[in-house]
């Protein structure tokens, strides 16, 4: 997880709204990032981050200045997320089925764009547990100690967890057409 | 190692979760056996296929955050002021029904009595009355007087205007917060259109600059 800087921390629980502002664009884009990855969805990312920035703003005094600013930033975003995946539980979108063998081959970087496009639906479409620590170890490249302080889950469990992602998103992926024989080396 | 133990740290094999003894081991039994070979390289396709989808550059952004700390920081003056109004309401109510039907509330011989309406006509038999009555006859037992009404409605008049002062003081903090944020938002709105303008300028004298070499 990323380095902050202790003097920035202080001069924010000060309540000094410039080193807010600096927090925020210091972390906008990984949290952003994170939260699309989580979600699947631009849009909804960049509303959700606005949420976390909020919340952040909000639990100044809250926040224990242990070093673990990352920590306790993720932890928001966590929790955003899934309080918006409660909401949306309802409104589900159903994703089309279709693989790529079907579609009408177009030039390497529509393809590639396709393929992209897949993969992020077959990511959304996991399970929230394992989604995450999918997103956390791959994308956010966090190691399995961190995730289990950030989730408060034991490692051996988000191992089994990472697992089963990688498992069901191959069994995924070959269905919808980009198994390693389709999609080369 | 053997498969099965091969397969269940296939995951951890591929993102260099695994000890260097352990995963020395490991790809030693990859190099022979096809089976759990073929599974590690779809394992590693399914690594490199979660490379492509790009996650787009946007974040919260600043004037976003501050629109919405507003947003919600009148939502919440709005929610106040609906509560104080009720709460007035409410006081306003009960004063009225207390006042209009004479309302009285006490404990007579461990009971507790609530009572409305004019205070009953006390009958003594006489009949009743023993010397010894008559001698340790204890005061009677008058029920609230109008005054006393009056004190404890003034007593409780008082304690709900202390409340609606409470949650004016508390509207008032909030006014305060959502003024700082406006003004807050409006200085970065400021600064972007300032920024624009200069970019505006710079954009003319390098169009004016080009015109001339041409």
């Amino acid at each position: 997880m990323g380095s902050h800087d202790p003097e920035l921390i202080q001069r924010w629980q000060r309540g000094d709204p410039s080193a807010f502002e600096e927090l925020l664009r210091q972390w906008q884009q990984p949290i952003g990032r994170f939260l699309f990855r989580l979600t699947g969805k631009a849009d909804v990312a960049e509303d959700l981050c606005q949420e976390v920035f909020l919340r952040v703003y909000h639990g100044r005094s809250r926040y224990r200045d242990n070093g673990a600013f990352a920590n306790w930033l993720y932890r928001i975003a966590l929790n955003v997320a899934r309080d918006a995946g409660r909401r949306a539980r309802h409104g589900h979108v159903s994703l089309p089925r279709e693989g790529l063998a079907s579609e009408a081959p177009g030039d390497v970087a529509c393809q590639r764009a396709e393929m992209a496009r897949i993969v992020a639906e077959c990511v959304a479409e996991l399970p929230e547990p394992i989604r995450l620590v999918l997103v956390l170890r791959h994308y956010e490249q966090m190691s399995f100690e961190e995730i289990a302080r950030l989730t408060n889950t034991p490692a051996s469990t988000l191992k089994s967890r990472f697992a089963a992602a990688l498992e069901r998103l191959r069994r995924r992926l070959q269905e919808r057409g980009l198994g390693p024989e389709e999609t080369g080396p | 190692m053997n498969c099965q133990q091969v397969r269940a740290q296939l995951a951890e094999l591929l993102y260099g979760d695994v000890a260097p003894l352990e995963k020395m081991e490991a790809e030693k039994h990859l190099t022979c056996c096809a089976e759990c070979n073929s599974e590690y390289r779809a394992l590693a396709n399914v690594r490199r296929l979660l490379d492509l989808p790009k996650a787009p550059a946007s974040g919260a952004g600043l004037p976003g955050v501050y629109r919405l700390l507003a947003e919600r920081q009148a939502a919440r003056v709005r929610r106040w002021r609906r509560v104080a109004s009720s709460l007035g309401g409410l006081a306003a109510l009960l004063a009225v029904f207390a006042l209009g039907v004479r309302l009285e509330a006490r404990v007579e011989q461990g009971q507790f009595v609530v009572r409305w309406g004019s205070p009953p006509e006390r009958t003594v038999n006489r009949q009743d009355e023993t010397p010894a009555s008559k001698l340790f006859k204890a005061p009677p037992h008058e029920p609230v007087s109008a005054r006393a009404l009056e004190d404890q409605l003034h007593t409780v008049s008082k304690i709900l205007h202390a409340l609606a002062d409470d949650l004016r003081e508390l509207e008032r903090r909030e006014q305060v917060g959502a003024a700082d944020v406006h003004a807050r938002l409006k200085e970065i709105q400021e600064h972007n259109l300032r920024r624009f303008a200069a970019l505006e300028r710079n954009l003319e004298a390098l169009y004016v600059t080009s015109q001339k070499g041409e």
